[in-house]
């Protein structure tokens, strides 16, 4: 592959895909290295049920990944990479979680909850002085949300809320029966701080662009086979294509950034082919990383050369540190004031609604920072943890049946010295001869104060909507857990302390670019995805400016 | 496109609706249109079937690969026994034993843990009513199963990793789910409605006494997120 290329981008995720649409669209050429294949949405095959599935798979290939339905998405589980076959290293506490390789990576399972970052949320470091503050604001990143929303269609969120701003939505799915309940019971608390809202999602509820809107399977996290929810390969990487200016090759493992040792400038990228295991290179004047957190700064600390002897863009020391991600509690519980109801399709979209973070009151009697939000959800469930057995219990699952209703919470980790990755120092080498990431880990008391919070709130949330059998998680969530985690390459005004400048530009080397959750200096309480998005859209339409006058 | 609906439409009928809806909604069909073809779809079903109420198979047919015949016997009695035939089939109904077989057979540990129970049960019966499990009148029974119900009786841990199993089995069965629990679901809408009902009424209805809502364990343990890790519990 000879040929030069404007922009080389690595990965094709939510950070990835939206760098190819604006960048396609503003005129550069670009190509993009997929680690994983290209899969359809037919292949998907997502509506297959459990006892389908158990007749024909034999029993050992059937994997039930965690879902609370009765069929499994046994078949995207060959898209996870899991522990084994990734072949890292943990220190201290476990890093637990999964990882994808599949053309949109992690877009094409994601449960697609999408609330912006609030105003107060860029300002965290300033307000309570704990950490790197964000480069940039509210105001700044504002247009990009509206834009990242008009675009890839997004519904929900009713209601304007301080730590929740309301954006460019259409109408999201009416609350089920539970999730009815649940908003008048908490109405009735009457407390202004807490709002149940309607979560605001990557999902179009109406035709947009030529895509079908929702048609509520249930189904979110087994992948869209209408697209219908946001996935950057069937969403963005389509309108990249209509461009003529884009390139995608898939089963590209990149191993490292190739420098130029007269320039000091990268020169593109050195993969592997998945299947024929040969090196290439895929040459640009610009490269752009968006292969997640940890895989971007895996590529960088693995670009080793004389003039940058600790990796790539690293004279700050800070690439792979300040990793942060989120600790989750769930409480979950039967609605009694729906025992007895008939069955009927509670299936629609994920977590129906969202209660934006409420503890900015109280939390300083409590002794921590930061906050958590919760999202909610209702629907069919089957009352397992019932005791006993026999004609009672299968009466009581029946009579339950309806009435399933829950809230998972999910909180801001802060970052410290003790959670970092660093490229393994045994020399341990993944089957393409990559050297593979240890990941250090630690939970800090901030964290284990949050949590107890946690668990209260949802005590008394759950008491207020009379749940019973109500069960709330007793051990905080690893970490790793949530899928969350970003900061590895952070940006910031101090080229000694941070990464990257507020454009996701390297500090040291003016053509590599990051752009995922690397970037974040705080992961706030929300899902990130949709700020990556609206990151990488800025950094773009920045990358594109530079590039056409002459600057990279 | 029409030969891939084709071929999906021998494959199973009820499958079949829902990726044609996921076809049509993909080439952007108007949600009018998915409607009227919805219903087009539900009233031929109907035609065709009418009056012949729907079979539903259990979950796995066929003979047990790991149990021997005693064991088998005795399972099949105890998962019965956890989910009973009433005016619903029960669990044996469903292919529990069987299911359960299959997943003992894959796990060579949960295979050591089902031997031992299933014999440990054996010897309870035998103490209580000198006779195995399976062949023990049915207060007997009860009895041995009632004795592992407090969490630190010797055989808890047994039994609910039998309950857990039967209840996954039953429940995601095709007999479990249409048959007792009347799943509506996993299908294609055009528009989704949300609660019908307008609302509810936040006060608990009065209940009868003696019906007492009981939680065992609040306890919910991360399970690991990989393949080999998965619990069968959370599902």
């Amino acid at each position: 592959m000879s040929e030069v290329y404007d922009v080389v981008i690595v990965g094709t995720g939510a950070g990835g895909s939206t760098m190819a649409m604006e960048l396609t669209q503003r005129g550069l050429k670009v190509l993009s290295l997929e680690y994983g294949p290209d899969v359809r949405p037919s292949q998907l095959m997502s509506m297959e049920m459990f006892y389908q599935a158990f007749r024909r798979v034999p029993y050992p290939e059937l994997k039930p990944w965690l879902s609370g339905r009765p069929e499994p998405n046994w078949n995207n589980g060959k898209y996870f990479v899991t522990k084994q076959e990734s072949n890292y290293t943990t220190v201290g506490e476990d890093w637990r979680w999964r990882r994808y390789r599949l053309i949109g990576g992690r877009t094409k399972f994601w449960n697609c909850m999408s609330p912006r970052f609030s105003p107060r949320d860029f300002m965290a470091a300033l307000e309570d002085g704990y950490g790197e503050p964000w480069p940039i604001t509210y105001q700044d990143i504002e247009p990009y949300y509206d834009r990242i929303e008009t675009m890839a269609g997004f519904c929900g969120g009713s209601i304007d809320h301080p730590e929740c701003p309301k954006g460019k939505y259409m109408p999201g799915a009416p609350f089920r029966c539970g999730e009815r309940i649940a908003h008048d019971a908490i109405q009735r608390i009457g407390n202004p701080a807490l709002a149940y809202l309607q979560s605001p999602m990557a999902i179009i509820t109406r035709q947009h662009n030529g895509r079908a809107p929702c048609h509520y399977c249930g189904h979110c996290v087994d992948g869209c086979a209408t697209a219908s929810k946001f996935d950057g390969a069937q969403v963005f990487l389509p309108l990249a294509h209509k461009t003529g200016r884009y390139t995608v090759r898939t089963n590209s493992v990149v191993a490292e950034v190739l420098i130029d040792p007269n320039t000091g400038k990268a020169r593109g990228v050195r993969y592997i082919d998945r299947e024929t295991k040969q090196d290439g290179e895929a040459l640009g004047k610009v490269v752009v990383l968006s292969a997640s957190a940890f895989e971007s700064a895996r590529i960088l600390l693995n670009s080793k050369s004389r003039q940058y002897p600790n990796g790539l863009a690293n004279s700050s020391g800070q690439v792979g540190r300040n990793i942060v991600d989120h600790i989750q509690c769930e409480g979950y519980g039967s609605l009694p004031q729906l025992y007895g109801m008939e069955s009927m399709n509670t299936d629609s979209y994920g977590d129906g609604a969202y209660m934006p973070r409420f503890n900015r009151s109280y939390q300083k009697s409590l002794g921590y920072i930061r906050g958590f939000g919760i999202q909610s959800g209702s629907g069919h469930g089957i009352a397992s943890r019932y005791s006993g057995f026999g004609s009672s219990l299968k009466k009581a699952i029946k009579r339950r049946y309806m009435s399933w209703f829950g809230f998972g919470c999910f909180g801001e980790r802060l970052a410290n010295p003790e959670t970092y990755m660093e490229i393994d120092p045994s020399g341990e080498k993944d089957i393409y001869g990559i050297p593979t990431i240890r990941i250090h880990a630690k939970t800090g008391d901030n964290e284990k104060k949050m949590f107890k919070d946690m668990q209260n709130q949802l005590r008394m949330l759950l008491e207020a909507c009379k749940a019973e059998d109500v069960a709330i998680t007793q051990e905080l969530s690893p970490p790793g857990w949530s899928e969350h985690e970003v900061g590895t390459c952070r940006m910031g005004k101090n080229p000694k302390t941070s990464v990257t400048n507020a454009f996701g530009q390297t500090h040291d080397v003016k053509n590599v670019f990051i752009a995922d959750g690397g970037l974040f200096t705080q992961s706030s309480e929300k899902s990130p995805t949709v700020t990556i998005m609206a990151l990488s859209l800025r950094e773009a339409e920045y990358l594109a400016g530079e590039f056409q006058s002459g600057n990279l | 496109m029409d030969k891939l609906f084709e071929t999906i439409l021998n494959v199973d009928r009820r499958q079949a609706l829902r990726y044609a809806l996921g076809m049509m909604a993909a080439a952007g069909a108007d949600p009018l249109m998915l409607d009227a073809w919805m219903q087009q779809v539900r009233d031929s079903a109907r035609s065709g079937n009418a009056g012949a109420k729907p079979r539903y198979r259990p979950l796995a047919e066929g003979n047990p690969r790991f149990f021997d015949a005693g064991e088998y016997k005795t399972l099949t009695r105890m998962v019965d026994m956890i989910i009973p035939r009433t005016d619903t089939p029960g669990a044996a109904d469903a292919g529990v034993p069987l299911y359960i077989d299959i997943i003992v057979n894959s796990d060579p540990a949960l295979g050591a843990k089902f031997r031992n129970g299933l014999s440990e049960l054996d010897r309870a019966a035998l103490k209580a009513a000198k006779k195995n499990f399976a062949d023990a009148p049915e207060p007997a029974r009860i009895k041995v199963l009632e004795s592992m119900l407090p969490s630190q009786a010797p055989g808890n841990d047994f039994f609910e990793t039998v309950k857990a199993m039967t209840i996954v089995g039953y429940y995601s069965s095709e007999i479990g789910l249409f048959e007792e629990l009347h799943f509506i679901g996993n299908e294609a809408l055009s528009n989704f409605p949300g609660c019908p009902h307008g609302g509810h009424s936040l006060d608990v209805p009065a209940r009868k006494a003696g019906v007492a809502s009981t939680v065992q364990d609040p306890v919910r343990k991360w399970p690991f997120p990989s393949a080999d890790n998965i619990t069968w519990e959370e599902l």
